[in-house]
């Protein structure tokens, strides 16, 4: 008898274990669930704060470095452990998806309980589906690309600064001049590998009148380059050649402070670097412009980061649950205070808007500038997204750079890119 | 038993421990490693067998392989006389006995001693096109600046000169072996009228052969294998001016491990790697062997 009693205490104390194993979350009668982010440090500081007053789910950030984001989470999804949701890019979300490694969010937001379908801004969802249309990840925060100008620069050389509703062939003529005004300066400098790039070639290509690289973003299986993709390369090399234009291997890692000390008339970059030149309090009139339209249209940027939670998420609901919260409180707050990007999810957006409203003229700019550009219905992907994406970066370093800064041929280097992503893609 | 088999086995209890590991850090990975070549394998899902698929690959399709085996050669061509001439000849400054000679041989080792990348973010500043150290001394020469880690044509030649100024260890196995060269030959060949050159390259040279050797066989293991300077101060760049084999290598296995991890494709160039440092080492050995004065006896 004494054994059985001796058993029956420690069933009854094992049961009462069990029920206390829901963590501190249970304290609060929700889940409890983790992320990471590979945000700056006062970002990630900010969106603590507001994450911090979500009632019924306790919310953990688990740290991870910047830098090495992509081996941390990596190494976390190999031994299982990954966060019940993470900061990921979209061609990350396409490759892990297709090997079969991220929940499947399609249903959640069918229900409408949380996040709407209709209230993300045109387009960003669809490049989150995989080619059967199922949603293995959230759009968040939105980049726009563009161009970063001196005005001083541009009056010494009698230009109007650029503006909304600029074309590719005043940038041309713009650059052309500038370069004369200045010839031992380039007037044009990359802080951003986008504006050369075969996607750069292609709002080009598609702005006056010809076809994209990639006829679809998602489970396109070729490459391919017109004769306006050729024309825009060409005209793009006779630039990088004339001394008017970085070249496409150019490192722009210190552009941001030599436009800020007012070494560079017009500089290309995304609307991040915003906070960067800021810091670094320019002395002159300074603003953003989007990208030049063309003889056909205006072809605008469409790129946006994501979360996405693992194939093995234990607590889909809280999980969901954090991330409405999140998209639309949390980031109205985030960058409120840290004004990074616009977000997908429009009623998240205004928090970064009213913070760039009450700023200088400078980030008046880049307020109408990502307005612009995110409600532009005609729009570019600015990266390959499938899973040939990175060794096609490999193929791309090989033979359009080099044709784009003079060391070979412009066809030739297009042929040889296109013939070797379409090698790639049909494997 | 017999005392001759009880220190038999001692004797293997008493090295177990290294073997075991040596079988299981050294020889398991190797062996996996080389299996793994063989797969398309991302670390993730589980490995599938592709033959010599990985191996076709990088020799035919690759399009950075030769680019960068091209970048590696020159780069060890280059770095390997450079870190030899300049060890050797902070070797020889360092062994005169002159007053405060101990302080110059802890300066020069100093960099050695400190972590490699913060020494190696060190530089970093130093070679920053805008506020950089190297511009601002360029300036005050009313010199031509530079965009050092930024310009194809610059950026090997300065992480060649990081790798020169960390120079300290080849210097102290140089300085070991000019000591041990004996005094008498040198006081002989002083009496017999040689200058200091003569005795240099007739007498010094010839002698610390073996350690010439020694540091050929490093440097040129070391040179194949550079990946901090690369990884910390270029990543590659610009283009695929500093983008040397290792550190390929890492970037196809690791750096953008979600977007494609290519574990398998990654021990695939890993294996030809091993095979290029092991032929040119044996050749290295071939070469030099008979030239190298091996000491009395020899």
């Amino acid at each position: 008898m004494p054994t059985l009693r001796a058993t029956a205490v420690l069933v009854v104390a094992g049961l009462a274990l069990a029920g206390c194993g829901g963590g501190s979350g249970a304290a609060k009668g929700g889940g409890s669930v983790s992320y990471m982010t590979w945000e700056s440090v006062p970002t990630n500081q900010a969106l603590d704060k507001s994450m911090a007053k979500l009632q019924g789910v306790t919310v953990q950030r688990e740290e991870s470095p910047n830098a090495d984001y992509a081996q941390k989470l990596a190494s976390l999804i190999m031994s299982k452990k990954a966060p019940d949701f993470f900061w990921c890019s979209n061609s990350q979300e396409q490759n892990l998806a297709a090997e079969g490694l991220l929940y499947d969010w399609s249903s959640y937001l069918k229900k409408g309980d949380g996040l709407q379908e209709d209230k993300f801004s045109p387009g960003s969802l669809d490049l989150w589906r995989n080619p059967e249309g199922k949603l293995y990840g959230i759009p968040t925060l939105a980049n726009t690309y563009g161009f970063f100008y001196n005005k001083a620069d541009f009056d010494k050389a009698k230009l109007k600064a650029p503006a909304i509703g600029w074309t590719w062939d005043e940038l041309y003529a713009d650059i052309a001049a500038l370069r004369r005004t200045d010839a031992k300066s380039t007037p044009l400098v990359n802080a951003w590998a986008l504006l050369e790039s075969p996607q750069g070639v292609s709002a080009y290509s598609v702005a006056n009148g010809g076809a994209p690289i990639v006829e679809k973003p998602i489970g396109s299986k070729q490459v391919q380059a017109d004769a306006t993709f050729r024309t825009g390369a060409e005209r793009m090399a006779k630039a990088i050649k004339a001394g008017e234009m970085t070249n496409p291997d150019y490192d722009g890692s210190n552009a941001v402070a030599k436009f800020a000390n007012g070494g560079i008339p017009l500089m290309f970059g995304g609307q991040w670097l915003h906070q960067s030149i800021t810091q670094n309090k320019p002395k002159f009139e300074w603003g953003y412009a989007p990208w030049p339209a063309g003889t056909a249209k205006s072809v605008q940027p469409i790129e946006t980061n994501g979360v996405c939670s693992p194939a093995t998420l234990k607590d889909p609901g809280s999980t969901w649950k954090v991330i409405s919260y999140m998209e639309v409180t949390g980031f109205n707050e985030t960058m409120k205070d840290q004004p990074i990007a616009p977000i997908a999810y429009e009623p998240g957006s205004k928090g970064y808007y009213e913070s760039l409203q009450a700023g200088d003229a400078a980030a008046k700019t880049i307020a109408a500038t990502a307005t612009y550009e995110l409600g532009v219905k005609d729009k570019f992907v600015t990266q390959f997204l499938d899973p040939w994406s990175t060794p096609a970066g490999d193929v791309v370093g090989t033979t359009w750079n080099p044709a784009l800064s003079g060391k070979q041929d412009v066809n030739a280097g297009i042929d040889g890119m296109v013939a070797g992503i379409n090698k790639l893609a049909a494997k | 038993m017999t005392k001759r088999h009880r220190d038999t086995i001692l004797g293997y209890l008493f090295v177990s421990p290294a073997i075991i590991g040596l079988l299981l850090f050294v020889a398991y990975p190797m062996v996996t490693s080389l299996y793994h070549s063989f797969t398309q394998w991302n670390g993730l899902t589980p490995a599938k067998w592709v033959g010599l698929d990985n191996y076709k690959f990088l020799f035919t399709s690759d399009p950075t392989f030769w680019p960068s085996l091209k970048v590696t050669v020159l780069w060890v061509v280059i770095s390997v006389p450079a870190t030899l001439a300049a060890g050797l000849a902070l070797a020889v400054v360092v062994n005169r006995t002159i007053k405060g000679v101990k302080v110059f041989r802890t300066i020069f080792y100093l960099p050695v001693v400190l972590p490699a990348v913060a020494v190696l973010t060190l530089w970093k500043y130093i070679y920053d096109p805008t506020y950089g150290l190297a511009n601002q001394v360029l300036t005050f020469l009313h010199l031509p600046t530079s965009l050092w880690l930024g310009d194809a044509h610059v950026a090997l030649p300065a992480i060649l000169i990081v790798g020169v100024w960390s120079v300290g260890g080849t210097m102290m196995i140089f300085l070991a072996g000019l000591q041990a060269v004996p005094e008498e030959i040198q006081e002989a060949a002083k009496v017999d009228g040689a200058n200091a050159f003569r005795r240099f390259t007739r007498i010094t040279l010839p002698m610390i052969g073996p350690i010439m050797m020694l540091q050929l066989m490093l440097a040129l293991n070391g040179a194949f294998q550079t990946f901090n300077q690369v990884a910390i101060l270029t990543k590659g760049g610009p283009g695929h001016s500093t983008n040397l084999l290792m550190y390929k290598i890492y970037n196809d296995g690791f750096a953008d491990f979600i977007t494609s991890p290519q574990l398998g494709y990654a021990t695939a160039e890993v294996w030809v790697l091993f095979v290029i440092v092991m032929l040119v080492t044996v050749v290295m050995l071939r070469l030099t062997r008979s030239r190298v004065y091996q000491g009395e006896g020899a």
